[in-house]
């Protein structure tokens, strides 16, 4: 039998540890519990050291966006016309494509990244930017949806019957929901409606709340599902009929008993959806669905990119890659810490 | 897109406008002998558009773009012609045989043609334009140009959907002896009313076909091509009107057998396929110019003898509206003006090959045009003075909302004018709106933004149609702003009502040309650029030039296949 993580005991570290001497393994299987098997398999796991080393970095960035773009000193919504010797930077004859550098990209010591076409704003500042709006939303978006989700399964698993029935069928409703059609149809209906009707500005904190909402509403189904079927496996385990037996709730049950069993599956699926999330807040962005101009995003970057792809491909090529390695590191992670938690998982 | 607003083209005759337009080269040479010769009739030419039309209906159709569709379907009394090779735009008699003036231009007669008939052969009568410039009267047909009820003593009449309005005799300052003479008896001496007379609002529209709103989607042709289908924001087909006489009709070459106008398709799109001129879009041309990112590209072998330059008389601009609060305070409006860099503009419209920063909403070629000399602002704006100017109006960082057409280019200039507020300390936000109801949403009180871009071009070449029609009040609705006063300044009226009462054109143009001076230094906008359009065009079109007095856009009237297939 599984122990529940909150019924585990601390570890036994009273344990000598010349007593096993033989065998690693069997060291470790005698004084941890499984979150520390698995912690101890994460570590091990060299791609998840280096995604969650990605992702730290990645969140650094956001964290610390106004300083690092004082670096290079160029605000991420300002116009540049001139570079510091005083010559253009773009040429407004053709369009104002970028002068010099790696492929018409306009790339320089002032401009590491490069800057727009047509306006001269610094891609790298903008860049940088954009993580914030990529990960606030995303992060938004999956905290809501895994709130939603969790609350929802355990209700639907734990109290069964017409409220089963009742959330399963919610549950298959919003599967099968057009989310992205009704999510462009949505968002400016609310910016504009917002006002007059709420009084909330249409504003870029609307747009964002107007997101996660979105992006939350729609991604707590399917986790909601999965958490209903532990539930359904958790609520006849001896130790939650132990604990009903004697006298306790329901709320004592599902978020003392329950809930812990479940983080391992939470865990998972959080770090699975928030790239999924990332990808999505892109998508609605590029779309023209997202945040308001000039407000920096990846989606509006390489949705902007997008029509200059021939003449000036790099502009396209960072957006698209810090899109591609923060998706990547996240998935990879997820990946890592769902082998690391089930111990019928192929990899040591 | 966002077209400018403006009524059917309107120069006096033999007008010279110096013009970049070229006709389309290297044709000839590209087509085997004896196989089409100049001016063959045929073929089907498709025209991209990224936004249908506002309105095909004649008392509703007042922007370029329409227009331009509008000229194939629906004839006026009379019309500009533009010769490319003369490079002139010349007044015709369109469905009019002749027309006359009393001496104090306030009385004008036009009889009709012989042999003018509608798409379904019934004759074309006076009674029929009388009808038509009555219903530009009716409050629903708010959008079309304003001339018929500005001119006309027809006061309180509310058009013929209003019942026993005006005691049923309808607008009585038009009178129809017989079926083809037309008397107007206006309230003005107005000495260029044959200008006047090609607005659409003085088409036919028979009564019996009227279907109020609805004939927006199906009007009665009298021009070469009538619609054979018309799914909104998706196609439009048109196809040859039989009933309509080339004979009669001096200003349409009507070549084509048939326009395919496609909606919807994305400026990116059709700059591809009309760079890549594959065998489907040899015969197609876009309503749109060459995207900026694109331009490179138009020097490119295959690409730059495909293509057609032309710029037009319109002028773009910022208003900033004065029904908002904050806005009434002029230092502000005075700082906005100085503080916004028309060069980033410029570059957000895509550059110097496609626009060109102005300083007037006069084109510069123009009779009245005056060099800005009142704030003196050098194209970059002066950030100093602006800082200035802000700190002297007060503004503590309150909100503007920037209001913009939905569309590349004008967001991109938006953001650039926000950019260059931003950096005097405006914040500025932007709110785009659908480029189908961009100036309908404006031209409400209770929907118009802020800071609002514009664009204007005159219905003439005559001050009368561009000071008070941006600056002046809206003659249906005494004290409220015109639908095109966007600024909804109040600057000015008193001296407009009383040069309205002059009937000598000099002191008119000239009290005008002061005025729009005494206007601009209450700063109610600021003008930004004209737009210079670069077309791409398939190479088996023939006679490709771009009208100045239609928005610069390809003329279609003139415009025919090389070789039919």
């Amino acid at each position: 039998m599984t122990l529940g993580v909150s019924e585990t005991q601390s570890p036994d570290e009273g344990l000598p540890t010349d007593a096993l001497v033989e065998t690693a393994e069997a060291k470790e299987i005698e004084g941890r519990s499984p979150g520390e098997i698995a912690w101890a398999r994460l570590r091990r796991d060299k791609i998840a050291i280096a995604s969650a080393i990605v992702i730290l970095l990645i969140i650094l960035v956001a964290l610390f966006a106004p300083l690092i773009v004082k670096l290079n000193g160029f605000p991420p919504d300002q116009f540049n016309k001139l570079n510091a010797n005083g010559d253009p930077l773009l040429n407004t004859r053709d369009g104002g494509i970028p002068i010099g550098g790696l492929w018409g990209s306009g790339t320089s010591s002032e401009h590491w990244l490069g800057v727009e076409p047509q306006n001269g704003r610094d891609v790298f500042s903008r860049l940088v930017y954009g993580t914030r709006v990529s990960l606030l939303v995303a992060l938004g978006g999956t905290i809501i949806a895994v709130v939603l989700g969790t609350v929802i399964g355990m209700v639907s698993g734990y109290f069964g019957g017409w409220v089963d029935t009742l959330l399963s069928r919610l549950m298959d409703i919003m599967l099968s929901f057009p989310s992205l059609l009704f999510v462009m149809a949505l968002t400016p209906v609310v910016a504009s409606r917002g006002q007059d009707l709420l009084g909330i500005p249409d504003d870029n904190k609307l747009r964002m709340g107007v997101l996660m909402f979105v992006l939350g509403f729609f991604g707590w189904a399917y986790l909601a599902r999965i958490v209903r079927g532990q539930t359904l496996s958790l609520r006849e385990r001896e130790f939650v009929e132990a604990a009903r037996s004697l006298g306790a709730g329901p709320n004592y049950v599902l978020f003392r008993q329950v809930l812990p069993n479940l983080l391992p599956t939470l865990l998972v699926y959080t770090t699975l959806l928030l790239p999924t999330n990332i990808t999505a807040e892109a998508a609605l962005s590029f779309l023209g669905v997202g945040i308001k101009e000039p407000t920096a995003s990846w989606g509006r970057m390489i949705a902007d990119a997008s029509a200059w792809i021939e003449s000036n491909p790099l502009y396209l090529f960072f957006p698209g890659t810090a899109l591609f390695i923060t998706v990547l590191a996240f998935n990879l992670l997820g990946d890592s810490v769902r082998d690391a938690l089930d111990p019928r998982a192929g990899r040591s | 897109m966002d077209h400018l607003k403006r009524p059917g083209a309107a120069i006096a005759a033999g007008l010279v406008l110096s013009l970049t337009a070229v006709a389309c080269g290297g044709g000839n040479s590209e087509t085997p002998s004896g196989q089409a010769s100049a001016g063959a009739k045929g073929g089907t030419v498709t025209v991209y558009s990224v936004t249908d039309v506002e309105h095909l209906d004649p008392a509703r159709n007042f922007v370029t773009d329409s227009q331009m569709i509008g000229k194939l379907i629906t004839r006026t009394l009379t019309d500009y012609r533009y010769d490319a090779k003369a490079k002139k735009i010349i007044l015709e008699k369109d469905l009019a045989e002749s027309y006359e003036a009393t001496p104090d231009f306030k009385t004008w007669t036009f009889k009709l043609k012989d042999g003018l008939k509608y798409e379904d052969g019934t004759p074309i009568v006076a009674a029929d334009i009388k009808y038509n410039a009555e219903r530009s009267f009716a409050a629903d047909m708010a959008e079309g140009a304003p001339y018929a009820h500005e001119y006309l003593d027809c006061k309180g009449y509310k058009g013929p959907y209003v019942a026993d309005n005006n005691g049923g005799k309808g607008c009585t300052a038009i009178e129809v002896p017989d079926e083809k003479t037309i008397v107007f008896k206006l309230n003005r001496p107005v000495a260029s009313f044959d200008g006047t007379a090609s607005m659409k609002v003085f088409s036919p529209v028979p009564k019996a076909k009227d279907t109020k709103t609805q004939y927006d989607s199906r009007p009665v042709a009298s021009g070469p091509y009538k619609i054979e289908s018309y799914t909104r924001k998706k196609q439009l087909v048109l196809v040859r009107n039989t009933n309509w006489d080339q004979k009669t009709d001096p200003l349409r070459d009507a070549r084509p057998d048939k326009f395919i106008f496609k909606f919807g398709d994305a400026e990116a799109t059709v700059d591809q396929r009309l760079i890549a001129n594959g065998a489907a879009d040899q015969s197609s041309l876009s309503f749109t110019g060459v995207q900026p990112e694109n331009i490179a590209k138009t020097n490119g072998a295959g690409v730059k003898d495909r293509i057609v330059e032309g710029t037009d008389i319109c002028r773009r601009y910022i208003a900033f509206n004065q029904q908002k609060p904050l806005l009434k305070n002029q230092k502000l409006r005075e700082a906005l003006y100085v503080g916004l860099d028309r060069t980033s503009y410029r570059d957000g419209r895509g550059g110097e090959r496609l626009s060109a920063v102005v300083d007037s909403i006069i084109p510069q070629d123009m009779e009245g045009y005056k060099k800005e000399e009142t704030f003196n602002v050098p194209p970059e704006g002066d950030q100093a003075k602006a800082k200035q100017l802000l700190t002297e109006a007060g503004y503590k960082g309150e909100k503007l909302v920037l209001g913009t057409a939905d569309s590349g280019l004008a967001v991109k200039a938006a953001e650039a004018a926000q950019a260059s507020w931003k950096a005097i300390g405006v914040n500025v936000e932007i709110q785009k709106i659908p480029g189908d109801n961009y100036y309908s949403t404006q031209q409400q009180d209770s929907s118009a933004t802020d800071l609002i871009t514009a664009g204007w071009c005159y219905d003439w070449a005559s001050l009368t149609t561009i000071v008070p029609s941006v600056f002046g009040p809206d003659t249906t609705a005494p004290g409220k702003a015109a639908q095109n006063n966007y600024a909804r300044s109040q600057a000015g009226w008193d001296k407009m009502a009383e040069l309205a009462k002059e009937s000598d054109k000099s002191k008119i143009e000239t009290g005008l040309s002061d005025l729009y001076v005494e206007i601009m230094k209450t700063a109610p906008l600021v003008p930004t650029v004209q737009d210079l359009n670069v077309y791409v065009v398939g190479s088996n079109l023939d006679n490709v030039v771009t009208d100045p007095n239609t928005g610069g856009f390809p003329d279609l009237t003139q415009i025919g296949v090389k070789k039919v297939s």
